[in-house]
């Protein structure tokens, strides 16, 4: 099919963060928040015990989560030609140490992790379901419940050896002012997190920046004998330090200084459904906000910022720099192609040099992944770097070069991995080839990486990972990228990768895509109304097939509104079994709502749920009425659109608990 | 091997519609659309006229190929110099519905994009065409009336049934 005539190559010379994104739940931006470096947090157990007096039984990492999520302030990033940039919009991901490792051969672990990424969407949609209260929803924005399963879908990428993303950057190594030989305890951390059963796999390389913290109660401890303390950390271990302080009480809510810490966005979807089913079990609520002191959560922010901007992106920026020299560029030169060439013949070397790349392919035969020494690896995490730290060109190239070496060793993961990574690297940066050849080089990496994960690793998250992401990309850069878009939605919908849920989501992308496409002139030649309106009917099929009525509903609101669009008459009115379809959809859905609909009666005039989730979240926290396990916001804690895209559960009044009784939580 | 084809006027409303399927290779002529995805059809169809208004434009051929795919589904399209467009959705059956054509596989039904079957939809679509203009000369016929003549509706399974 021939491209797009009348769409323009928007984007030329413009990298797609310049289009400029501000809806925290655009994808471009949950991508762009989800490869982030991984801050790793061990603690000693007199920390835990402090943090947990505060009521965070989960230790110091549940404290610092939803501060890492984004950074206060400017952050200014060096890329490797020397010039400086600054993001408003940096953000880290804390992890506790050692979690998430996933081994190289896994068997069916990614099919889990989708299943469960489903589940969770499924229980917010069905809630939504059971609070339909027969309202207007406003329908611009990406749907939350998309952004959901994006979010959730990225939010626990595994610590696994063929990407290096969920490496740790950094390690927080942290103990109180309680402990009795700190610095004792210090080496006792580090040793734990590097030898012993704690550590890391081989496969990860050791060599992370290790971020002592000495937590100072407020409230039980000597201020001078921290500082003290805190002076002799800083020789021993030189500036990589810092001194939080924190106050040991439990902040409740009516304290004038306490402000609810927001939930955070990035949980995994196992924790999500674990969170979920316990306070299902529950019986009564308590409310599982917990709340910090203002003191402390400026403290934790400064901290935050303080590290990242002083630590970990200065070191991130001198690897980046280290390793591009010693290893990529060699690869890059004249001199750098004939080495891959020379790599075939040589036989199994036995020489990790830095300078003979002879080694790969003898040790990811005999093991099964590349290890941290081998250039490979080295470059694999360059690029990751490089990608963390906004640096496409960088990253894009290296992935290149990455890309041929994989696939002459046969390491189908890390090669469907490579292949991944370039073709987003590609789409999020600034291109001055037009867009044909342009999305040809993209639909070809992306061939191969969805071949290597669907058919060779039977890896079902990568490849639906590889191909969202990049849909949602193409879609973005416009014109016949839209077209290249729906066809990789199609793929993915023929393949039936995606569970009930994930194929409806999709199917209204797909409509979403086409409406993104604008024509031109007066009869607008070259749009996609018709096309969209079509894809909004299958999915609003699709939803009342699982039940889901009010998405059912919303989405034939979009087709009717499209076919309205249209200059001629009536869209499909005109045939007939379409339009029998269509008035067969619309009995369905009212059958649907309204035996749902029934028993709500008595509150009709309940509070705005639903068109909540999309209204800006300033007003949601002037809300009075704090509907209970609705997302929370904190003013001032930086949450970021947090609320908007985790869906409130179960959004009912607290004084009509009584009323509703074991049916109103689902 | 199934084709459903319409007749579509400038107001996107179907002037003429006829499902059929393959004569060749003993196919008995009906079409093979399943039960429950048959109601997309229309869709389909509906649909690629958004394909078709923006390559009408590059080429000042009648004959516009296939247009677009939807699934297992392509388009032809044939627009004529009134803004009429004769399209043909067809259908491969690559299951062993069929009765012995799905074994050939360089036949028409099962390659909807073969240069053959190019030719052979361009050759229906123009004998169509020209039932079309003798049907449109009517005086009793206005522009965007359905056409209900049942000697055009002859001739046209009469060509789907030589060509298709």
């Amino acid at each position: 099919m021939a491209g797009s005539v009348f769409g323009g190559a928007p984007g030329l010379g413009k990298s797609l963060l310049d289009s400029g994104t501000d809806s925290p739940s655009d994808p471009l931006n949950l991508i762009l928040k989800s490869f982030v470096p991984h801050i790793s947090i061990y603690g000693s157990p007199d920390v835990d015990e402090l943090v947990g007096e505060k009521g965070f039984r989960g230790g110091l990492w549940e404290l610092l989560r939803p501060f890492g999520e984004r950074i206060q302030g400017k952050v200014t990033i060096r890329d490797s030609n020397g010039a400086a940039r600054s993001w408003e919009d940096f953000a880290v991901r804390f992890t506790r140490f050692g979690e998430g490792v996933e081994e190289p051969s896994p068997t069916e672990k990614s099919a889990d992790a989708v299943v469960q990424v489903e589940r969770v969407v499924e229980r917010h949609l069905r809630y939504a379901e059971d609070s339909y209260m027969g309202l207007e929803e406003e329908a611009e924005a990406t749907s939350p419940y998309y952004a959901l399963y994006l979010r959730r879908l990225l939010s626990g990428i595994p610590l696994a050896s063929h990407e290096s993303f969920a490496h740790p950057v950094a390690c927080v190594i942290a103990i109180s002012s309680r402990c009795e030989a700190p610095i004792e305890a210090l080496r006792r951390l580090y040793a734990e997190t590097t030898q012993g059963d704690k550590k890391l796999p081989v496969w990860v390389d050791g060599e992370y920046l290790r971020y002592y913290v000495l937590v100072h109660d407020e409230e039980k401890s000597d201020i001078t004998k921290s500082m003290a303390l805190f002076d002799q950390m800083k020789r021993h271990f030189g500036l990589h330090c810092h001194l939080l302080r924190i106050r040991s009480s439990e902040a409740a809510e009516t304290d004038d200084d306490s402000i609810p810490l927001p939930r955070s966005d990035w949980m995994t979807p196992a924790e999500e459904l674990a969170d979920i089913e316990r306070s299902d079990r529950q019986e009564d609520f308590e409310d599982p906000t917990r709340h910090i002191f203002g003191s402390d959560a400026t403290a934790i922010r400064t901290f935050v910022r303080e590290m990242v901007t002083q630590s970990v992106i200065p070191t991130m920026e001198r690897n980046v720099s280290l390793w591009n020299d010693q290893v990529a560029s060699r690869r890059r030169g004249l001199s750098g192609r004939f080495m891959s060439l020379s790599k075939r013949f040589t036989f199994g070397g036995s020489s990790r040099s830095s300078i003979t790349p002879g080694s790969g392919s003898t040790n990811y035969d005999a093991l099964g992944f590349y290890r941290p020494e081998t250039p490979e690896a080295i470059m694999r995490r360059l690029a990751d770097f490089a990608f963390m730290l906004r640096d496409w060109k960088l990253a894009m190239s290296t992935y290149d070069l990455l890309r041929t070496d994989f696939q002459n060793d046969k390491a189908w993961r890390y090669h469907a991995a490579a292949n991944e990574m370039a073709a987003l690297a590609l789409l999020i940066m600034p291109q001055n080839m037009s867009s044909k050849t342009r999305i040809e080089t993209i639909n070809q990496m992306l061939e191969q990486a969805f071949y290597s994960y669907h058919t060779r690793c039977s890896s079902l998250y990568g490849a639906i990972r590889c191909t969202i992401l990049a849909l949602e990309l193409l879609r973005l850069r416009g014109g016949s990228g839209i077209d290249e878009a729906v066809r990789w939605g199609i793929r993915v919908l023929e393949a039936r990768l995606m569970g009930p849920v994930g194929d409806a989501l999709l199917r209204e992308r797909m409509a979403i895509c086409y409406a993104s496409k604008s024509g031109a002139g007066s009869q607008a030649w070259g749009s996609r109304r018709r096309k969209s309106a079509m894809w909004s009917v299958l999915s609003a099929e699709a939803w009342i097939v699982q039940a889901k009525y009010v998405q059912g509903q919303r989405c034939l609101k979009d087709a009717r509104k499209m076919y309205a669009l249209l200059p001629g008459e009536c869209g499909v009115q005109k045939f007939g079994v379409a339009s029998d379809f269509l008035a067969h959809l619309n009995d369905q859905l009212k059958e649907g709502l309204r035996v749902e609909y029934a028993p709500r009666e008595d509150e009709s005039d309940e509070e705005e749920e639903e068109p909540e989730l999309l209204v800006d979240e300033e007003s949601e926290t002037l809300d009075a009425r704090k509907a209970r396990r609705t997302s929370l916001i904190a003013p001032g804690a930086g949450g970021g659109g947090a609320a908007l895209e985790t869906a409130p559960l179960t959004p009912m009044k607290p004084g009509l608990e009584e009323e509703k009784g074991p049916d109103g939580f689902g | 091997m199934s084709y459903y084809f319409a007749v579509i006027g400038t107001q996107d409303n179907p002037l003429f519609e006829y499902e059929f399927g393959t004569s060749k290779q003993g196919g008995d002529g009906q079409s093979r659309f399943s039960a429950e995805t048959r109601h997309l059809n229309q869709f389909i169809l509906h649909s690629s006229l958004d394909i078709v208004e923006e390559v009408q434009w590059t080429t000042g051929q009648l004959y516009l190929k296939a247009i677009d795919k939807f699934f297992n589904n392509y388009v032809s399209c044939f627009i004529t110099g009134g803004n009429v467009k004769f399209l043909l959705l067809h259908q491969p059956l690559n299951t062993a519905g069929g009765t012995g054509a799905t074994r050939n596989s360089t036949s028409i039904a099962a390659n909807p994009t073969s240069p053959q079957t190019e030719e052979a939809v361009k050759n229906f679509f123009t004998e169509v065409y020209e039932n079309y203009v003798k049907a449109i000369m009517s005086p009793f016929y206005n522009t965007n009336m359905e056409i209900k003549s049942p000697v055009f509706r002859a001739r046209v399974v009469a060509a789907g049934r030589k060509y298709l």
